[in-house]
């Protein structure tokens, strides 16, 4: 996070620039790409974060193994590797996510629950949140059975928390005040 | 002892009023935390000053607020605050529980009791930061409030709604001139706010019980933050006490509130701004310090007729080094206050307690502030001082100066003397009305110094007890008209025949 203005300043340029070439799906989806590669194999990920191995070397070996995805991620990527900033890769990512989302005026949406959710119960929980805020959701979700049951739902900067934990959590508090 | 069923009853209540269902609020994430200073991610609507509260329950003030993060001061522990934990808006600017119920109480800054006594019985909460009374919403301050110390009463006077420093070396009686000041607002319908800002937990402990044993904790809240404490909770101590004051002056009670000490205070809300990263500046101190003492000094007030004429009286205490009043701090709070009792250890240690030095300290309400007997006596004794400080170089010489000089220089001493009084001992105007007016018109010159002490005390008791009248008249005419003054003097007279 200490990074975030500078990661901010390098997605919104990404961003202009594919928003003029209306691929802001497909150079988000590159990126994503590029990233999961590196999150894939730790060689990968290794040679392009060093900071010892040449830059034209490095830009060279990048630019010929990623040579099908989109220009603007292409030479996004490039520039990085140029100006030393490979470590930021993922936060640009994060934040090209962000600017995307706040293009489409959608927010994220994430579910935490003590046991797994059939695809109607989310379904019906996130139909029904859409339609009280009045935004569409990027939805995710995940299992956490020291929750007890319930569910907490995380949205930007709100939480609603609706789990026996923090029902528990509240009590214990209010009982050991005074 | 209370015992387990009425435990398990409370327990109970507390469960049956519980409200359940799902809770809304607003998350930050917690990403670096640190020297009691914690910055959050998120919290993006969290208000300047707005109470967070961290997973332990611990809660903190918003004091930054910048582009991606917010910076907070944890008002706590901060060893159980973990990056990555969630933070919690509250929606509640700092605020601190007021009102009568908060009489007789030791409480912390936040307003928490810590003396034992159970929990506070009110309802009503207030900001800690407020505007001063405007100009229309104050009157002149022209009512005395009575410190019940002689040197100050008649020289130094001090009025109701009024902000007189006191300042002096550590040690030389500083706190010791409050508490007085407290003790004798015992059946004036005055209330008062003592704020410990980082003292000893055993000092504010054995002033609690000095205050009760003479009555006076029951019209007193004690508002305390230990040295031991973050510095958040120091910097918002004075705040919160008054506050706390604040509301009764609204409700047009008068109110005196201590602010013991702004030294230490200055010193912890340097702490917190430079762990905020705040620019320093002289003696490393944040470039609004002398606001922050400014606004918190200007919420001192004589309210108008018109809001209930309450009154807020403040007395903040700053210590010096080596009684260099030109330091920094000092030099602002003198400016800020209505007038300044200095206290020297020199004097201190001479023996003339408390150490005032009447030379220096002044009060910019003067008269005003003094009942018409007591401006009566006060006028020749600032005469007869200010010669004495005059001639006092010559003391040595004694035998060989003329009769008139030597006359002043005796009197000056008796007048000394006559200022001297012990610790806890407050006395009633009007008593000090005749003892000074003794003084001052010579009926003492004749008494060995080392015995004004006792003449003092005799004179006292046997005017309580044979010439009530003349005390009973000055206190209720607040003067010392011709046929009072004659009885005065014939008492006076009658006296020392018998000393």
């Amino acid at each position: 996070m200490p990074n975030e203005k500078l990661a901010r300043r390098y997605a919104t340029a990404i961003f202009q620039l594919a928003a003029e070439g209306d691929a802001i799906a497909a150079v988000g989806h590159d990126l994503h790409t590029f990233v999961a590669a590196l999150d894939a194999d730790t060689a990968v990920d290794r040679f392009f974060r060093s900071p010892v191995i040449d830059r034209g070397e490095k830009a060279a070996v990048i630019g010929d193994a990623f040579d099908k995805l989109h220009p603007v991620a292409l030479h996004a990527i490039l520039l990085l590797i140029r100006k030393r900033r490979e470590t930021l890769a993922p936060e640009i990512v994060e934040q090209f996510d962000v600017l995307e989302r706040q293009a489409r005026g959608a927010q994220t949406l994430h579910i935490t629950t003590a046991r797994p959710l059939s695809t109607t119960e989310l379904d019906a929980l996130v139909a029904k949140l859409a339609a009280g805020y009045k935004t569409p959701f990027d939805v995710t979700q995940n299992v956490d059975p020291d929750l007890i049951g319930g569910v907490r739902i995380t949205m930007g900067d709100k939480r609603i928390d609706g789990t026996i934990a923090g029902r528990l959590d509240d009590l214990a508090r209010m009982l050991s005040t005074n | 002892m209370i015992n387990a069923d009425e435990i398990a009853g409370i327990i109970k209540q507390r469960i049956a009023t519980f409200k359940t269902g799902a809770d809304e609020s607003e998350v930050g994430t917690v990403i670096e935390v640190g020297d009691n200073i914690a910055r959050i991610y998120g919290l993006e609507a969290a208000q300047a000053s707005e109470l967070v509260q961290f997973p332990n329950g611990v809660e903190g003030v918003v004091l930054n607020l910048e582009e991606d993060n917010v910076g907070v001061a944890i008002m706590g522990p901060d060893t159980d605050i973990k990056e990555g934990d969630q933070v919690r808006r509250t929606g509640r600017i700092v605020s601190v529980p007021v009102g009568e119920a908060l009489l007789g109480r030791v409480v912390n800054p936040l307003g928490i009791p810590v003396d034992g006594k159970g929990p506070i019985a009110t309802k009503r909460y207030r900001t800690i930061e407020n505007r001063a009374p405007g100009v229309v919403e104050r009157q002149g301050v022209k009512q005395p409030l009575q410190t019940g110390i002689r040197a100050i009463d008649a020289l130094i006077p001090i009025g109701k709604g009024q902000r007189e420093l006191i300042i002096g070396d550590r040690g030389t009686g500083k706190t010791a001139i409050a508490i007085d000041t407290i003790i004798n607002q015992k059946g004036k319908n005055v209330f008062c706010i003592y704020v410990a800002i980082g003292q000893k937990n055993s000092t504010v402990s054995a002033l609690a019980q000095t205050l009760e044993q003479n009555g006076a904790l029951a019209y007193t809240t004690i508002v305390t933050v230990s040295s031991a404490e973050p510095a958040a909770l120091k910097w918002i101590a004075p705040f919160a006490g008054c506050a706390m004051g604040e509301e009764l002056m609204y409700a047009g009670k008068d109110v005196l509130i201590v602010y013991d000490n702004l030294t230490q205070h200055a010193q912890a809300y340097r702490e917190v701004s430079l762990l905020l990263r705040r620019p320093p500046g002289r003696e490393a101190y944040p470039g609004d310090i002398f606001f922050l003492h400014s606004r918190l000094l200007e919420r001192a007030a004589k309210l108008s007729d018109e809001l209930g004429g309450g009154s807020l009286t403040a007395l903040p205490v700053i210590e010096t080094q080596a009684g260099d009043v030109s330091a920094y701090i000092p030099t602002n709070l003198i400016s800020i206050t209505d007038g300044q009792i200095y206290l020297q250890s020199s004097l201190f240690f001479q023996g003339v307690r408390p150490a005032v030095d009447v030379g220096i300290s002044v009060s910019r309400v003067g008269g005003s502030a003094q009942i018409k007997a007591m401006r009566t006596v006060a006028g020749p004794l600032k005469l007869d001082l200010a010669q004495f400080r005059e001639l006092a170089a010559f003391a040595k010489l004694a035998s060989d100066l003329d009769k008139n000089t030597q006359q002043q220089l005796t009197r000056g001493e008796k007048i000394t003397e006559v200022l001297k009084q012990p610790q806890f001992h407050p006395q009633p105007v009007e008593e000090q009305v005749a003892v000074i007016y003794a003084a001052t018109r010579g009926y003492l010159d004749a008494i060995p110094t080392n015995k004004i002490a006792e003449w003092e005390n005799s004179f006292v008791a046997a005017l309580r007890e044979k010439y009530g009248a003349i005390l009973d008249a000055i206190r209720t005419t607040s003067q010392l008209g011709d046929d009072n003054t004659k009885a005065l003097v014939a008492a006076i007279e009658e006296f020392n025949k018998s000393f």
